[in-house]
C-alpha cells in the first residue's frame, strides 16, 4: 500500500483543464493512476470529479493541450469508443441496467449476445458467459431473476461484471462512480469485496465517492482535486478523516461570510410558547427510515446528508411529490397522515423543487402564468382568471424576487436557472405558507442569485416564515442556516446550530457510516416502504 | 446578472407601486406585436387556406368562386368541426379521445331508436342522446384516469365496444323512422342559406376559448396537459381535470352525432368513424396556430374551414373521391411534423 513507486503507472494525465462557458471545471488537472490499485477520487460537489470521468469516457473533450496516456499510448480525446478500446470502464451511479430484463440479458446487452444461425440468441451460451463473469468477480447472483427484483449489492455487481467484460481486449481501468450510494450500510463490504478482487487481477479501480470511511478502508491512495483543481495524491496510510476532509475543503475553511442575522440570534425553535411551523414523525421512504423533524416559524433549518442518506427524498417526501410513510404535524395543528401533495398544500407547505427537477414548473407556460400556478384562485372571481389583476401580481413578484428584466410574458424556459429558481419560489411565497420547503434551490443557479435567494429565504423567515432547506451544496447550509440536520442512513445523526455551522463540521457529520447507528442492522425487505417516486397521482 | 441594487429589500408581499416603464414600451412593441401575430409561423393555416382558395379560384373561376360553394364548405364541415373541437380540450390535458368517432355513430343510432321507438319529443331525443354521450365520457375517464390506462390505447378500446353497441342497438340497419321533419330542422334549419351547426360550431368555439383562455379551470387543463407532476404539486387533482374534458368530448362528439342525423335525415351506424382523422388533423394544425402549440379553438376551426376548402375545391376540381382523404391525411402529418419543429426549436433555444 505504501510503495507507491513498485507498480508501473497506467493513466498518465498532464495538463487536463476543461472550460464550459466562462467557467473552469477543471484546470490543469495531472495525475497518475497505477496498475492493479484502489485510487479514490475525492472533492465537494461541483470540484470537477465527474468532468474528470466525463472526460476519461469519451463523453466531454478536454480543452486543447490536454494530454491523457493510457499504459504510453495516446487517449485521443472525445472518442468513446477509443476509450473503450484501450481497457476503460465505467460504472455509473445509476448502473444503467434495465429491471425488467434478467441479469443475463443485462449483461448480454452490452457485452453482445452470442448469437447462431439467423441472429438468434445462444440462451445457454449466454447464461453460462454471464456466470462465468459474475463468478469471475466472486458473485452468485440468479440469471434468470429480473434485475429488478434483485438486492442492490447484486444488481451493483452484474453493472461491475458487465463492465470487466474482457471479450473484446484486456481491461485496464475501472471507473466506479458513487457505487455506495444506493446500498444499504450492510451491503457495503459486499462490494469491496467485489471492487479488491477485480484489483486484485491487476485492473486499476478509480473509484469516486462521498464516503470518507469507505475510502479510508479501501483505497490504496486518494486523490483530492477542489475547484478543478488538483491537490494532489496521498497513500491512503498517511490520511485520517479529518485530514481527507482538511484537502477537500482548503485551508480557508473557517472564514465562512455568512448571512447576518442568523449566528448572532438565539435559535427561535426552542420557545415551547410557539407552535411548529412545521413537525414530522416516522418519515419512511426509500432512504428515510423513521425521521423525526421540527422547524418554527422564522427559523431557517438545513439539511445535509450525501446520496443515500435520504437528504434528496426529504423535501419530497414533505411536498407530497415521493411516497412515504409517517405523520406530518402543520403549522395549523392539523396532523396529516395521508401525505398527498393535496393536503399538505392546503395546510399551508410549499415544495420548491430545484429548477433543474422536471416537475418545478411548467416549462411550456409564460412566467406569470408559472408564477400564478398555485395562487390562480386568489385572481379569479367565480372561476374567471382576472387577466390585469393577475398579470399586475406576477409583475410585482418578479420585482420582489429580482427577476430582471420583470416581464411577466417571457417564457419560462428561456429564463436563467437562477430565474427560474426565483420564479418557483415566487410562486410558493404568493400562496402565503406557513413553511417553505427546499430540494437543492441553487443547482445551476450563479452566485449573484444565489445569493439573492437566500437573503429572500431570510426576509420570509423573519417575518414569521418556516424554512426547511435540503441541499447537496454544504457552502449554501453554512451561509443560510440557523441549525443542520445531519443525516446519514435515513436518521439524523447530528445536528449542528448556529456559529458551529461550518463545512467541516458538516462533512465530519455526515460521512459518518451509519452503521453503527443503533436499528439501522437487519435491513431486511420486508419492513422497506413503497420505493416508488411517483409524482403524480 | 446585475446585483448592485442594494438598496431593494423583497417584502413578504409584493410591493404594489405601479409599473410605468412597461406601459411606456408597450408603444414600441405594438407593432411588433402585430408583425409576430401575423407571421406565418403564427397563422400558417390562414395563408395556406388563401393559398388554396387562390387555386381553385384560378382553377375552376365558375364553379369554385361561388356563394354556393362557400355556403357547401361551411355546411358540410360544421360537423367536422364539432367533431374537431370536441377533442381540443382532452388533447389540451394531455389526454387523446380516439373515441369520439364511434361516439359520433352512437349518438345518431341512439337518436335514431328513440325516434323510432318511443314517442319522445325531438328535443327530449336530443336531450337523452347528449346523456349518452355524457356517458362515453365516464366510460373513458373509468378506464384512462381511474385504471390508469394510457388514453390512446384505453380510448381505443372503448371506441371499439362503443361501435358494437352501436351495431347492436340498430341491429345492422339504417333507421330512419321520424328523422325527417320536426328532428331534422335542429341541423337542416337555416339563416341566409348558412344552416344551423355552423352556429352550434361558432358557439362551441367561443365557449371553449373562453374557458381555456379566461377561467381557472382552463389554466389548469393546459397545465395538466403539459407536467401533471408539476400540477398535482400545486394542489390541483388531475384526474379531475381529465374527467371533466373526457365528459366533455363525449357530450360534444355526441352533439356532432345528433347533428349528422339530422342533416342526413337518417341514422346509418356506419357514420362517425371517418370524422376521427379529419378531426385530430384540425386539432393539431390548430395547436400550431395563434397560441404557440396550445391546443385552442380558434386555430381549429381556421384548419377545417382550410381542410373544407381543400376537400371540396378537389371534387369540385374533378379529383377522384379518395382524394379528400388523402389531402386530409398529409394535413395530419404536416401539422403534427410541424408542431415537433416547433417544439425542437424552441427546445434549442433554452
Amino acid at each position: 500500500m505504501t510503495d507507491r513507486d513498485a507498480p508501473e503507472v497506467l493513466i498518465d494525465l498532464r495538463g487536463v483543464s476543461k472550460t464550459f462557458g466562462e467557467q473552469r471545471a477543471l484546470d490543469d488537472v495531472g495525475l497518475q493512476i497505477r496498475r492493479g490499485e484502489v485510487h479514490a477520487l475525492v472533492g465537494e460537489n461541483g470540484s470537477g470529479k465527474s468532468t474528470l470521468i466525463k472526460i476519461l469516457a469519451g463523453y466531454y473533450t478536454p480543452d486543447p493541450g490536454s494530454e491523457i496516456r493510457v499504459g504510453g499510448q495516446v487517449l485521443p480525446p472525445g472518442a468513446a469508443a477509443e476509450s473503450q478500446r484501450l481497457g476503460l470502464r465505467f460504472v455509473h451511479q445509476s448502473l444503467g441496467l434495465i429491471g425488467e430484463f434478467s441479469a443475463a440479458d443485462n449483461i448480454g446487452m452490452v457485452a453482445g449476445y452470442s448469437t447462431g444461425p439467423l441472429g438468434r440468441v445462444r440462451r445457454s451460451e449466454q447464461r453460462r458467459r454471464a456466470g462465468d463473469l459474475l463468478a469471475r468477480i466472486g458473485v452468485d447472483v440468479d440469471l434468470d431473476t429480473p434485475v429488478g427484483q434483485l438486492r442492490p449489492v447484486e444488481r451493483s455487481a452484474i453493472a461491475i461484471a458487465r463492465a470487466v467484460d474482457d471479450r473484446d481486449g484486456e481491461i485496464r481501468l475501472l471507473v466506479l462512480d458513487e457505487p455506495t450510494a444506493a446500498l444499504p450500510p450492510t451491503e457495503v463490504e459486499a462490494l469491496f469485496r467485489v471492487v479488491r478482487d477485480v484489483a486484485s487481477r491487476g485492473v486499476s479501480v478509480l473509484y469516486v465517492s462521498h464516503r470518507l470511511e469507505e475510502i479510508l478502508s479501501l483505497a490504496d491512495v486518494v486523490s483530492v482535486l477542489r475547484d478543478g483543481q488538483w491537490k494532489g495524491t496521498f497513500p491512503t496510510g498517511e490520511l485520517s478523516r479529518e485530514s481527507i476532509i482538511e484537502h477537500i475543503l482548503g485551508g480557508a475553511l473557517a472564514a465562512q461570510e455568512r448571512l447576518p442575522g442568523n449566528a448572532s440570534r438565539p435559535p427561535t425553535g426552542q420557545s415551547d410558547a410557539v407552535r411548529p411551523a412545521l413537525q414530522a414523525r416516522g418519515l419512511t421512504a426509500r432512504y428515510l427510515t423513521g425521521l423525526d423533524l421540527e422547524v418554527a416559524p422564522g427559523e431557517i433549518v438545513g439539511v445535509a446528508g450525501l446520496d443515500g442518506s435520504g437528504r434528496e427524498e426529504l423535501a419530497g417526501v414533505l411536498g407530497g411529490a415521493v411516497a412515504a410513510g409517517g405523520e406530518i404535524t402543520a403549522a395549523d395543528g392539523r396532523t396529516l397522515r395521508r401525505l398527498t401533495a393535496r393536503k399538505i398544500r392546503q395546510h399551508g407547505i410549499a415544495l420548491v423543487l430545484a429548477n433543474w427537477h422536471p416537475a418545478s414548473a411548467v416549462r411550456e407556460f409564460d412566467v406569470r402564468e408559472n408564477i400564478t400556478l398555485a395562487s390562480l384562485q386568489d385572481f379569479a372571481s367565480s372561476g374567471v382568471v382576472r387577466r390585469g389583476r393577475e398579470q399586475q401580481a406576477a409583475r410585482d413578484w418578479l420585482a420582489a424576487v429580482d427577476v430582471r428584466p420583470p416581464d411577466p410574458g417571457k417564457r419560462y424556459s428561456l429564463l436563467s436557472g437562477g430565474n427560474q429558481q426565483k420564479v418557483i419560489v415566487a410562486r410558493w411565497l404568493a400562496t402565503r405558507p406557513s413553511v417553505m420547503v427546499l430540494d437543492d434551490p441553487t443547482s445551476g443557479v450563479d452566485v449573484g442569485a444565489r445569493a439573492q435567494i437566500y437573503r429572500l429565504l431570510r426576509d420570509q423567515a423573519d417575518a414569521g416564515m418556516g424554512v426547511l432547506l435540503c441541499s447537496s451544496d454544504l457552502e449554501d447550509l453554512v451561509v443560510a442556516c440557523d441549525r443542520v440536520l445531519c443525516l446519514a442512513g435515513g436518521r439524523q445523526v447530528a445536528e449542528i446550530t448556529g456559529s458551529e455551522i461550518s463545512e467541516s463540521a458538516l462533512l465530519t457529520a455526515i460521512s459518518t457510516i451509519p452503521d453503527e447507528l443503533p436499528g439501522s442492522d437487519g435491513l431486511t425487505t420486508s419492513d422497506e416502504p413503497k420505493t416508488d417516486r411517483s409524482g403524480a397521482a | 446578472m446585475t446585483t448592485t441594487d442594494g438598496g431593494h429589500r423583497p417584502a413578504a408581499q409584493p410591493p404594489t407601486e405601479p409599473t410605468t416603464r412597461n406601459a411606456a414600451a408597450s408603444t414600441s412593441a405594438g407593432t411588433s406585436k402585430w408583425l409576430a401575430i401575423l407571421s406565418v409561423r403564427n397563422i400558417a393555416a390562414i395563408y395556406v387556406w388563401l393559398l388554396l382558395i387562390l387555386i381553385f379560384a384560378i382553377w375552376k373561376p365558375d364553379l369554385f368562386l361561388t356563394d354556393i360553394t362557400a355556403r357547401r364548405i361551411l355546411n358540410e364541415y360544421a360537423i367536422t368541426g364539432i367533431a374537431a373541437l370536441s377533442v381540443v380540450l382532452p388533447l389540451a390535458a394531455g389526454v387523446f379521445d380516439l373515441s369520439i368517432g364511434s361516439t359520433i355513430g352512437l349518438a345518431g343510432i341512439v337518436a335514431g331508436w328513440l325516434l323510432g321507438n318511443t314517442g319522445l319529443s325531438p328535443a327530449v331525443v336530443i336531450l337523452l342522446t347528449l346523456c349518452a354521450g355524457l356517458l362515453v365520457g365516464l366510460l373513458n375517464s373509468l378506464v384512462v384516469v381511474k385504471m390508469g390506462i394510457d388514453s390512446f390505447i384505453g380510448t381505443l378500446a372503448t371506441g371499439a365496444i362503443i361501435s358494437a353497441i352501436t351495431l347492436g342497438i340498430s341491429g345492422d340497419r339504417i333507421l330512419t323512422e321520424r328523422t325527417s321533419g320536426s328532428f331534422a330542422t335542429f341541423a337542416t334549419a337555416d339563416l341566409f342559406g348558412i344552416q344551423l351547426p355552423v352556429f352550434y360550431l361558432l358557439a362551441l368555439m367561443l365557449i371553449i376559448g373562453f374557458v381555456l383562455e379566461q377561467t381557472v379551470f382552463g389554466r389548469r387543463v393546459y397545465a395538466t396537459g403539459y407536467n401533471p407532476d408539476t400540477t398535482t404539486l400545486v394542489g390541483v387533482s388531475v384526474a379531475r381535470v381529465r374527467t371533466t374534458t373526457l365528459m366533455f368530448s363525449g357530450v360534444v362528439a355526441a352533439l356532432a352525432g345528433v347533428a349528422l342525423t339530422a342533416r342526413i335525415e337518417s341514422a346509418d351506424p356506419s357514420n362517425g368513424p371517418s370524422y376521427l382523422i379529419p378531426a385530430f388533423s384540425a386539432a393539431f394544425l390548430g395547436a400550431t396556430q395563434f397560441r404557440r402549440g396550445r391546443f385552442n379553438p380558434w386555430g381549429t376551426v381556421v384548419a377545417v374551414l382550410m381542410l373544407g376548402t381543400g376537400s371540396i375545391g378537389l371534387l369540385l376540381a374533378g379529383a377522384p373521391q379518395w382524394a379528400p382523404q388523402v389531402f386530409q391525411g398529409v394535413v395530419l402529418i404536416a401539422a403534427v411534423g410541424l408542431t415537433v419543429v416547433q417544439g425542437r426549436r424552441q427546445e434549442k433555444k433554452t
